[in-house]
């Protein structure tokens, strides 16, 4: 059984919401983001990001499991209505914990499932700050592609 | 006449949040010979990267994401 939070779409239609049993606030969503390939085509993939806005003040945060479980359930339910589309996540690194957010992705995404595989920015660009990483249905049929386009896009920019 | 090129005052490496600023920065007076390189001149991450923290002031702000019109959001089902 499912222990996520009840999901809603934002008034604006652009996001999913929830809320906590604490009463911290988050918002889920996917923008659009160009990769381009080795023949110079650009391939629009969706881009997950999820935002808090705390209840309190304070800076002592409890672990929530819900808030993994939820999010993991947006990501799968993404995956079930789109199943050739791969999902492409950046961790932020604004506030230095790009790592840090890097390495919680990875636990998550181990929880998502079997289905699913996952590629990462290539170790040397994530010792410059570059954590980004790639999900895609082992079953897509555009896997490939995809994957082509998402590391030469990494290796196009990293190198100009 | 001769500008000295001590009077260029580069940014230091702390005033860029992240390395993609500074190779969008560096990429600034690259010549792009071809259209679709012209086209491609934005760096996607870098561009990511703001997005990212528009939406994230945005939220913490309480305001509705619908102010963002140059972010395509995709929509949820």
């Amino acid at each position: 059984m499912s222990n996520h939070y009840d999901l809603s779409i934002t008034p604006d239609g652009k996001a999913y919401q929830f809320t906590t049993s604490k009463g911290d606030y988050y918002i889920a969503y996917f923008t659009e983001f160009t990769l381009q390939n080795s023949r110079n085509e650009e391939i629009v993939i969706p881009c997950f990001g999820f935002e808090k806005r705390s209840s309190t003040t304070s800076k002592r945060e409890g672990y929530d499991a819900r808030v993994k479980a939820t999010i993991l359930f947006i990501v799968r339910e993404f995956f079930h209505r789109n199943p050739n589309e791969g999902v492409l996540y950046l961790c932020m690194n604004s506030d230095e914990k790009a790592r840090n957010r890097h390495i919680t992705f990875n636990k998550w995404f181990l929880e998502l499932g079997a289905d699913y595989e996952k590629y990462d920015s290539p170790p040397s660009y994530q010792a410059v700050g570059l954590y980004s990483s790639f999900v895609v249905s082992g079953m897509s049929d555009q896997k490939s592609a995809i994957i082509e386009a998402f590391f030469y896009t990494i290796d196009y920019w990293m190198n100009q | 006449m001769i500008y000295s090129t001590y009077n260029i005052q580069m940014p230091s490496i702390g005033e860029f949040e992240n390395l993609f600023e500074i190779c969008n920065c560096m990429n600034a007076n690259k010549k792009h010979t071809t259209p679709k390189a012209k086209k491609n001149s934005v760096n996607p991450f870098l561009k990511l990267g703001e997005e990212k923290r528009k939406i994230s002031a945005v939220i913490k702000s309480g305001k509705p994401l619908s102010g963002l019109n140059k972010i395509k959001f995709v929509k949820p089902l």
